[in-house]
């Protein structure tokens, strides 16, 4: 580990002003053999002393309590997370989202400090992985400062990372930024690293300055690799955030691949062009759908050309991935000029840009660790099939899993092509007298409701406060329904809720537009 | 059985070695009988736990309890088998698996015959019997192998190996809980006949390992299996009640046998010279316990009764039973509301009246139909249904190479040899496919599912990784119902208009994508040959309609 010195422009500048200054008549000698003892002075006391670091970069001790994606009223064990966050524009603090999410206490601290300073999420964007932090108190607010954020990193440029170990020490490398990398949440870049980093938010900074480049989210120990979320994106966000409402990156659903093949390319009449990318499929209710089918070629997007594997040349930043050219130069709400070949005839398409929305999708990952909305009417578990409730099986949910429901999570076009369609699941039976004999039954697709069909849960809610009550449920796979005795319901569902202690028989998220 | 031991690396080992059966997916009981072929997701259990109690091994332990010295009677029965086995190899399906051999037992029952557990021959290509006693070692034939109930029959082409022998007979019934019973036969551990004794501690449907589908009704007794068990005699006072067979690892004083009720069935069908194997009912019941549920089916307040939530379109009720139904009486026994009867004075599932049946035979079945009473007459079929995935044996998988792309259907053993690769986005639709086509409809469009198995490498198809695993839905615009549907879709002028456009290309469309695989028509042909060469194909395809 090396801690390497961070000679600092300004304390050296100041030293040989006020030198200057104060004698009138020094030679040249002198100055130089001031610079030299100043600098000397600097060396030895540099690696204590970075006044400006300890009020620019924070720790981040975030408790967190995380909903339990399988028994959706119950919560796991509160656990800490620590991070690293940079003081950004107007003393908010710049981190990485995953440190906020779901937490009961933010609370930073200075470095080299004990103290415990209380802070609140402002914004938090689970597609960028940004989050934007503010100080409770104002007035302890005033004590840090903020650093300005670099628009344009580039390969090859050289970058500082600075990390606060254990002890609230500063310690910093240099780097290169060996690739910059287009991606659907922004533009990222790498950087070799000595340093081992265990905090996520650790800043990075341009040269030898304290222009913020980016910050790391990931760090490779193998590699001594950091992944960092470039100053470029970074800057976008900020600016969003601290303007609301907050607008987000732009998004445009297309599922595409590179179209290597010549056979193929002769198949789409796109073998006497160059490049071009083949579009696989469209997210339902995106501006892809819109306007693009399957087998169209989109040779360029903005006027810039398109490769056999999808890159452009940025006149930025190089060699880039197509995602730039959506979410690096638009924002929701705009569109991006497509040129593509449909039918071997080369046509412009307007592509309308929205912000992704998990929930649109016919399975939601659940990023943001929401609590899952559930109906426990009868002791019947019937909420939505998520990302998340999948993967609470362990690491072989694949195979762990109902085969038909992770089929429908790597094929969700199979169940349906509608956009807002979500698959509603019976979850679990929790035995009671009123629903003896169905005890068995988990993770089963609800196709109805008291007859009526179910494509979100929502329509269980309508279905249910428009009866009175949960009465049958049908199931895919079987002609019977669960038929529940509707007298004894109300009954039942106080003896369920007290005997297994659900706080609540429905949770339903309020309705945002 | 720790998930992690269910490796999948050997689809069955031979009768000396303890092979774990590999089988990502299992059977749902929706705490109802579901024996009726149909395969469903079994509530709470991971899908490894739930063959915790999925027979292992193929072999019977007994512990051994020195008895005194009836062995010597039994000598002229029993019989000791010697395999050398071939089994298929379903991801590189134009070459042979490798040989490996291992032994099992046997006894003589009438006509000169030997019974012993399908498992002991079933791929076998060569099969030797020895006596107690005589060194002379005479070669065997398979006359009838029923792999759905882990049974077969052999003779001996030499009649001089059955001079002396005396045909074990069979019991009358089975034995209860408690009743004393030995075991005779070859484990390991020595080379000469071993008894074993112990008591049957359990009779209860089981899966039947072998064939990896079905269940039956199998006794336990609480001896351990061992080895080499295998096709041998348990008798009860002298006759024979059950064929050992199967084994937990890591448990302890648990060991199966194949019961006369199971026995029995098979030698009455083998009687007519053909096994036509177990007819099915194809119901999946639905217990009825609960007040409302008998309420909407219109069952009065007594109990009984047990409603059809689904019908196999391939099973023997298909288009006479109807979802809804109640089940009341099958064969004038009366159903309870868990869909058990009372059969010769014990409580079993209704399906073992069905089990008892050849097919052909009839079942006369009460139901309750929309509040009416209604008696159906149900001839038992011959069960065909090509989505009934159970181990395949002494049958070559088929295989269809074109352009160095690799086809073959979609068979229990293929998934068994992929084993835990199967639990991965690019073949997960796999898993759903082998235990939700007749469930969800999906074989309205095939009678088969053709899987690109494999991509021998060559430029032709060096872009075309992405596809492996998937599901061919259609080539050159003719859709693909079956293996056989390949050669001419392959053949189809790519000129014709459902071809796609550009001359000369093949397009390959999946279930799973919906990015086609093209290829050049003439660079494909020209291929095959050099790729036969260096992959060494003896023959680019095996499709059963051909051979």
């Amino acid at each position: 580990m090396n801690s390497r010195l961070l000679l600092q422009s300004f304390p050296m500048r100041f030293a040989i002003r006020t030198a200057y200054a104060g004698m009138t008549r020094l030679s040249t000698i002198h100055i130089t053999v001031a610079f030299l003892l100043l600098t000397t002075l600097f060396i030895a006391t540099a690696e204590n002393t970075l006044p400006a670091d300890d009020a620019t970069i924070v720790e981040i001790i975030a408790t967190c309590q995380e909903y339990d994606a399988h028994v959706p009223w119950r919560k796991k064990p509160p656990q800490i997370r620590y991070g690293l966050g940079v003081v950004v524009e107007g003393n908010n603090i710049l981190t990485f989202d995953g440190i906020a999410r779901n937490s009961t206490l933010i609370e930073i601290r200075r470095a080299r400090t004990g103290t415990k300073l209380d802070a609140k999420t402002a914004v938090t964007d689970e597609q960028v992985g940004a989050a934007l932090l503010k100080i409770s108190d104002d007035n302890t607010a005033a004590q840090f400062k903020s650093v300005p954020i670099a628009e344009k990193i580039q390969r090859n440029d050289l970058v500082t990372i600075v990390k606060m170990d254990e002890s609230g020490q500063f310690q910093s490398d240099e780097g290169q930024v060996i690739e910059v990398i287009s991606s659907p949440r922004g533009l990222l870049f790498k950087v070799l690293t000595d340093l081992s980093i265990e905090k996520n938010g650790t800043p990075v900074f341009l040269g030898n300055t304290r222009v913020l480049a980016g910050i790391i989210i990931n760090y490779d120990k193998s590699t001594q690799t950091c992944l960092v979320l470039s100053g470029t994106t970074l800057k976008s966000f900020v600016s969003d955030a601290v303007s609301p409402p907050y607008t987000g990156i732009a998004w445009a659903g297309l599922l595409w691949e590179p179209l290597l093949d010549p056979a193929k390319r002769k198949y789409l009449g796109v073998d006497g062009q160059k490049g071009g990318i083949l579009v696989a499929r469209t997210v339902p209710g995106s501006g892809a759908a819109d306007i693009l089918q399957p087998e169209d070629v989109i040779v360029e997007v903005d006027g810039f050309k398109l490769d056999e594997m999808g890159y452009y040349t940025d006149p930025d930043f190089g060699r880039l991935l197509l995602s730039n050219l959506i979410n690096g130069r638009h924002k929701p709400g705009e569109k991006a000029e497509l040129t593509i070949f449909r039918n071997r005839q080369k046509t412009n398409v307007p592509m309308p840009l929205k912000r992704q929305s998990d929930i649109a999708q016919l399975i939601p990952e659940n990023d943001a660790g929401d609590q899952a909305e559930y109906q426990a009417d009868g002791g019947l578990i019937l909420r939505e099939l998520t990302g998340d409730y999948l993967r609470s099986a362990g690491n072989d949910w694949i195979i762990q899993t109902n085969p038909r429901l992770v089929y429908y999570y790597f094929n969700p076009w199979q169940f349906s092509r509608k956009e807002g369609e979500h698959i509603v699941i019976l979850s679990m039976v929790l035995p009671d007298q009123i629903n003896i004999g169905y005890h068995e039954y988990h993770d089963e697709v609800v196709t109805a409701v008291n007859g009526r069909p179910v494509r979100r849960l929502d329509d269980v809610f309508k279905t249910i406060d428009r009866d009175g009550g949960l009465k049958r449920v049908s199931i895919m796979g079987s002609g019977i329904d669960l038929v529940l005795d509707e007298k004894e319901m109300p009954a039942a569902n106080k003896r369920i809720a007290a005997n297994y202690r659900i706080p609540s028989l429905r949770h339903q998220r309020a309705k945002t537009d | 059985m720790a998930p992690a031991e269910a490796d999948g690396t050997s689809l069955r080992g031979g009768p000396e070695v303890n092979a774990l059966l590999l089988r990502p997916f299992g059977r749902i009981s929706h705490g109802a009988c579901e024996k009726c072929g149909l395969d469903f997701y079994q509530k709470k259990q991971s899908v490894y736990k739930r063959f915790l109690h999925l027979i292992a091994s193929c072999l019977v332990f007994f512990s051994l309890s020195p008895s005194s010295g009836t062995a010597g009677g039994y000598k002229d029965s029993i019989v000791k088998i010697y395999s050398t086995f071939q089994s298929e190899d379903y991801k590189t399906p134009w070459q042979p698996g490798a040989p490996y051999s291992g032994n099992g037992s046997g006894f003589v029952i009438q006509k000169k015959r030997i019974l012993t557990n399908a498992h002991v021959i079933s791929d076998a290509r060569f099969i030797e019997i020895q006596r107690e006693g005589d060194p002379k070692k005479y070669q065997a034939t398979v006359l009838f192998a029923g792999h759905d109930c882990d049974l077969a029959v052999l003779t001996v082409p030499d009649e001089a190996f059955f001079e002396g022998t005396r045909p074990l007979s069979m019991g009358s019934s089975l034995p209860d809980l408690n009743d004393e019973v030995i075991v005779l036969g070859y484990p390991m551990g020595g080379e000469r006949i071993s008894l074993t004794k112990g008591v049957v501690s359990r009779i209860d449907y089981s899966p039947y390992s072998h064939s990896g589908m079905d269940w039956h009704l199998a006794m336990q007794v609480d001896a351990a299996i061992n080895p080499g068990n295998s096709g041998g005699p348990v008798l009860y006072r002298d006759k024979v009640v059950g064929v050992a067979f199967q084994g937990i690892p890591n448990a302890q004083s648990l060991g199966y046998a194949i019961p006369l009720p199971v026995i029995q069935h098979f030698l009455a069908d083998i009687a007519d010279g053909t096994y036509d194997g177990y007819p099915e009912l194809g119901v999946l019941t639905m217990e009825t316990r609960n007040p409302a549920l008998r309420q909407s089916l219109k069952l009065d307040d007594k109990n009984g009764g047990t409603a059809v939530a689904r019908i196999d379109p391939f099973g023997s009720a298909f288009g006479l039973l109807q979802t809804g139904d109640v089940l009341l009486t099958v064969d004038g026994h009366a159903l309870a509301d868990d869909g058990t009867a009372i059969i010769d004075g014990q409580t079993m599932q209704y399906t073992e009246l069905t089990e008892r049946k050849q097919c052909g035979e009839s079942m006369k079945i009460e139901v309750l139909r929309n509040g009416e009473k209604k008696t159906i007459a149900v001839p038992l079929l011959k069960h065909q249904d090509p989505f009934a995935y159970r181990y395949e044996y002494d049958r070559r998988p088929e295989y269809f190479i074109y352009g160095g792309l690799v086809f073959t259907p979609i068979s229990l053993n293929l998934l068994a040899q992929t084993g835990k690769e199967l639990n991965q986005p690019g073949r997960q639709h796999l898993v759903y496919y082998s235990q939700f086509a007749k469930i969800d409809g999906l074989y309205s469009n095939q009678c088969q599912f053709v899987v690109l198995v494999e991509r021998l490498a060559h430029r032709v198809n060096t872009y075309d990784s992405q596809f492996l695993h998937k599901t061919v839905s259609e080539i050159n615009g003719r859709p693909i119902r079956q293996m056989s549907d390949l050669p001419q879709a392959f053949n189809a002028s790519s000129n014709n208009p459902g071809a796609g456009r550009g001359a000369g290309l093949h397009v390959i469309r999946f279930n799973e994508t919906s990015v086609a695989l093209i290829m050049e028509a003439d660079e494909a042909r020209q291929a095959d040959a050099e790729i036969r060469r260096k992959y060494n194909i003896p023959a680019p395809s095996y499709l059963r309609e051909e051979n």
